[in-house]
């Protein structure tokens, strides 16, 4: 009865969503409510998911493990952040300038970081996947893309050879366009297989 | 340069060079600006849904809306203490009615964007490059559009094949041999040749801003030793 009550939840909210997308006036309101209810739910899992994370590192810090110093770290900046965060106003200039002066540097950084870390990886392709097929078209169309990006190539509009660039510029997009629409079906298939109960991931395996 | 701007000029040109110390690798300055950044990215999250999410679509109504959108919010209030009181690990299935909720409505969603977003856009895309009254809106020769859309709907097909692993079971020869049908092992021999382009061209996009990320950090150093080099 159980079971039946909550893949009957699943199915109902999902086809209620599903049929909005075909009667969008009638069920504009309903489908806003609970699309409303699932963000407020996946804000609150967000917020248990920081829990755990402040609950491990606060344990680490309390029995002194290894790595405990970084883990007071994490701590001490969590606890700063949503102090400053809930006390000043929402528009406060200064929790602007410590979330933003702390993740830029940060994020830009690592993203200069993954520049090296991409140029071995390309380099080391060939060595681990061998020359095949897919592997060569890789590495050609990376260096092509790259050069074209540079856009130092600006032949006349109106050109055989402007053409010819826009044909090469376009190629990638069949690959991708077959990727995207795989991607599509794979969603599709996964989403209808928890809608009709195949598949139940929210339910504990132990 | 006031004070508040030298300060965390200070503070971005530290953060900087912590990171950049990867590269000769893993230490503790990286390791200490890494976790720098999980606290306050993660102090920022919950900030962040307390104001945009919580109060706005929970608390909020519930103190200070009307009887009826009081009603309203009991559903939710529900569901969330039920995803609240699940952590406790004897109320564990207490769970299963919200996550199952959320489980239906992300399906949906993602039923609607599969279909809508992606591949109706996508295949309408494919086949209106051979629809001769689009050609005229672009610069480009007949024959060009021709070759373009032929060459797109073979790579579409090919990397769709590429990525079909279904078999045919052999009944007249070993049990236990399976293969692709033939038509099938050709197209996805044409698709993994187009799936390289994507990915090519998809790397050649990330490694492009990721060099501009480095450029920037660069310029951003290189910025501040000038300045305190030179007194300014």
């Amino acid at each position: 009865m159980k079971r039946i009550i909550v893949i009957l939840t699943a199915s109902l909210t999902g086809l209620t969503i599903l049929a909005g997308y075909f009667f969008q006036t009638q069920l504009a309101n309903l489908t806003g409510l609970l699309i409303e209810w699932g963000i407020l739910l996946v804000g609150l899992a967000g917020v248990i998911g920081v829990g755990y994370l402040f609950k491990m590192h606060l344990v680490r810090v309390a029995h002194w493990q290894k790595g405990s110093l970084l883990s007071l770290i994490v701590l001490v900046a969590f606890l700063v952040t949503v102090g400053i965060g809930f006390f000043l106003p929402p528009d406060s200039a200064f929790f602007r300038n410590w979330v933003l002066n702390i993740q830029i540097p940060v994020e830009t950084s690592l993203l200069a970081i993954l520049a090296v870390t991409m140029l071995f990886a390309s380099l080391r392709i060939i060595r681990t996947r061998g020359w095949t097929l897919m592997s060569v078209s890789f590495l050609i169309s990376a260096l092509i893309s790259l050069i074209l990006n540079l856009h130092y190539l600006n032949p006349a509009i109106g050109t055989a050879g402007a053409e010819w660039l826009e044909f090469v510029r376009r190629l990638p997009l069949a690959g991708l366009r077959g990727i995207l629409i795989g991607i599509a079906l794979g969603g599709l298939i996964v989403g209808l297989r928890v809608l009709l109960g195949m598949d139940r991931p929210y339910e504990d395996e132990s | 340069m006031n004070m508040p701007e030298l300060v965390w000029g200070v503070v971005g040109f530290l953060l900087t060079v912590m990171i950049l110390s990867y590269l000769i690798g893993d230490n503790f300055f990286f390791r200490l600006a890494a976790y720098l950044f999980v606290g306050v990215t993660a102090g920022f999250l919950t900030v962040l849904i307390a104001r945009q999410i919580l109060w706005p679509y929970l608390l909020q109504p519930l103190l200070e809306g009307s009887t009826y959108q009081r009603l309203w919010v009991l559903i939710p209030l529900l569901l969330s203490l039920m995803l609240i009181l699940s952590q406790i690990s004897q109320l564990r299935a207490l769970s299963r009615i919200p996550l199952a909720f959320l489980a239906g409505l992300t399906a949906a969603l993602v039923i609607g964007g599969a279909v809508f977003g992606t591949m109706i856009p996508q295949m309408r895309a494919v086949v209106i490059g051979f629809q001769p009254a689009a050609w005229h809106t672009e610069s480009r020769s007949s024959w060009m559009h021709t070759v373009d859309a032929v060459v797109m709907l073979i790579g579409v097909i090919g990397t769709l094949s590429y990525f079909h692993f279904g078999s045919r079971f052999k009944r007249k020869t070993d049990s236990s041999d399976l293969s692709r049908p033939r038509l099938l092992q050709a197209l996805a021999r044409v698709g993994e040749v187009f799936i390289g382009f994507a990915l090519g061209a998809l790397f050649a996009g990330i490694f492009s801003s990721a060099l501009l990320a480095m450029i920037d950090r660069i310029v951003f150093l290189g910025g501040w030793i000038a300045r305190w080099v030179g007194g300014g």
